[in-house]
């Protein structure tokens, strides 16, 4: 059996990769590799994981997705966030023109949050990923994907709020990772 | 916020966000919306966070109507994966024409070769979403005893003109006394992605209970899925559960059952005919 079973997965990756690029021409280059990419994998992928249901092929196809973005992010020598200390120092010039005060809608506010931030967000908004995916993902601990949640949301918040620039800067809220059970299910 | 670690009534900041995305285990639930209350600041920032969601949702939701650019489908053709299923696409290959075509490749493949099963398990698995959701809807609801329709069969005439309105498109049900079975009645549905879809419950006497699940299709998709040749049946199985597909018109047909291949090709048959006849109107 052959990957076309991914056709109807097609119009939600197409979504997915607009929002994570912020450009419709990106966004088709980045499904098009992905794609790619998976038809190279699909077999390794089978016998990895042989129940093939189809929100595993759609989680499957989004960390490939995941790892072909950041592989053209490095192509295009964009400014890389790989480490969550440089979250906050990671700022667009969209940032900029938050932090003079203009109101941002959501596609902007989305597009001057830092990579890691917007990666999480949108996995766990718009994919539906419980924490637990989104952390397989990407590739990172659940704790790091709680605390990318939380920042992404505060920075959202800031941005499209009015007059950002007055706001204080967000309360940094305790993620309690040693609770494990509280955000595991 | 004030948590204090040891409070067993402390609400987490995790356990804010998963109450936002719906990840929270449901006792906790109630525990959060009493803990908002008496904290307008917590509240009014998951009341953000809440719009925050709705909105990323509603992004560039028109991606997902538009039509898939060929180039895209194109690299998932089966020639450019790895599996090759020969010039005619994988899809398209087999039991396409006909219920006499389906009966036979189906028949074939069990004594053909494990290539040629391949290829009856790819044409199962390319099936459109509209399967996907008929196929859940048939597992949830088939084997229900006290609630198995939403209304039943002794209102036909509400229940067709109700689903008629809902899916906004003439819909019927037919008419399998013929074969055994008996309409039970029908239930409204959430497609995947929250449109209106419809389903009826029919049972033999012999309690096998088959359902007919009816979407109304994007004009993007159907025409895709005539061009697909999708106007003849296709055939898929999970489980047990066999079904059944076709699209006729803007409307994408399955019929789902647990019962012998050859007794559901029959009510397919019979139900591809009436409704082709009725030109999918109301009666």
């Amino acid at each position: 059996m052959g990957l076309e079973r991914a056709l109807p997965e097609l119009p939600r990756l197409r979504r997915y990769a607009r929002l994570l690029t912020g450009s419709r021409e990106r966004a088709d280059d980045l499904v098009q590799d992905t794609l790619e990419r998976a038809c190279r994998k699909w077999s390794l992928w089978r016998e990895a994981d042989p129940t093939l249901d189809g929100s595993g092929l759609r989680r499957w196809l989004l960390t490939m997705m995941h790892n072909v973005h950041l592989n053209h992010l490095r192509d295009e020598r964009l400014p890389l966030v790989q480490d969550d200390g440089d979250v906050e120092a990671a700022a667009s010039s969209l940032d900029m023109a938050a932090a003079v005060g203009a109101r941002l809608d959501m596609a902007q506010a989305l597009a001057a949050l830092s990579s890691p931030l917007r990666d999480v967000v949108l996995l766990v908004c718009v994919e539906e990923c419980s924490y637990e995916e989104a952390a397989r993902i990407l590739d990172v601990p659940v704790g790091t994907v709680m605390s990318r949640l939380s920042r992404g949301r505060e920075r959202l918040r800031a941005l499209l709020s009015a007059d950002s620039s007055n706001l204080p800067a967000a309360p940094a809220l305790r993620v309690i990772s040693s609770r494990r059970g509280a955000h595991e299910r | 916020m004030n948590v204090e670690h040891h409070d067993p009534d402390a609400v987490t900041e995790a356990e804010l966000h998963a109450f936002v995305d719906g990840q929270l285990p449901a006792p906790r639930v109630e525990a959060v919306n009493e803990w908002l209350r008496a904290r307008p600041d917590a509240a009014a920032r998951v009341a953000a966070w809440q719009a925050q969601r709705a909105q990323l949702r509603a992004l560039h939701r028109d991606v997902l109507d538009e039509p898939v650019p060929a180039a895209l489908r194109a690299s998932l053709e089966p020639a450019r994966s790895r599996a090759r299923f020969g010039t005619g696409g994988a899809a398209r290959w087999a039991l396409a024409a006909s219920l006499l075509g389906v009966g036979f490749a189906s028949g074939w493949a069990v004594h053909a070769s494990r290539a040629a099963e391949a290829r009856v398990d790819a044409v199962a698995t390319a099936a459109p979403g509209f399967v996907r959701e008929a196929r859940l809807a048939h597992v949830l609801y088939t084997p229900e005893r006290r609630h198995p329709v939403e209304v039943g069969a002794g209102e036909r005439a509400h229940l067709l003109q109700w689903l008629s309105k809902r899916l906004d498109a003439p819909l019927a049900a037919p008419d399998f006394s013929a074969l055994g079975y008996t309409l039970m009645g029908g239930r409204l549905l959430p497609g995947s992605n929250g449109e209106a879809r419809a389903q009826f419950m029919f049972e033999s006497g012999r309690d096998a209970r088959v359902t007919l699940h009816v979407s109304v299709l994007a004009a993007e998709t159907a025409s895709a899925a005539a061009n697909g040749g999708e106007r003849a049946f296709r055939f898929a199985t999970e489980g047990n559960t066999q079904t059944f597909y076709w699209v006729e018109g803007r409307f994408g047909y399955a019929l789902s059952g647990e019962v012998a291949r050859s007794e559901l090709a029959a009510l397919a048959d019979s139900a591809y005919r009436q409704l082709a006849l009725s030109g999918t109107s109301a009666r």
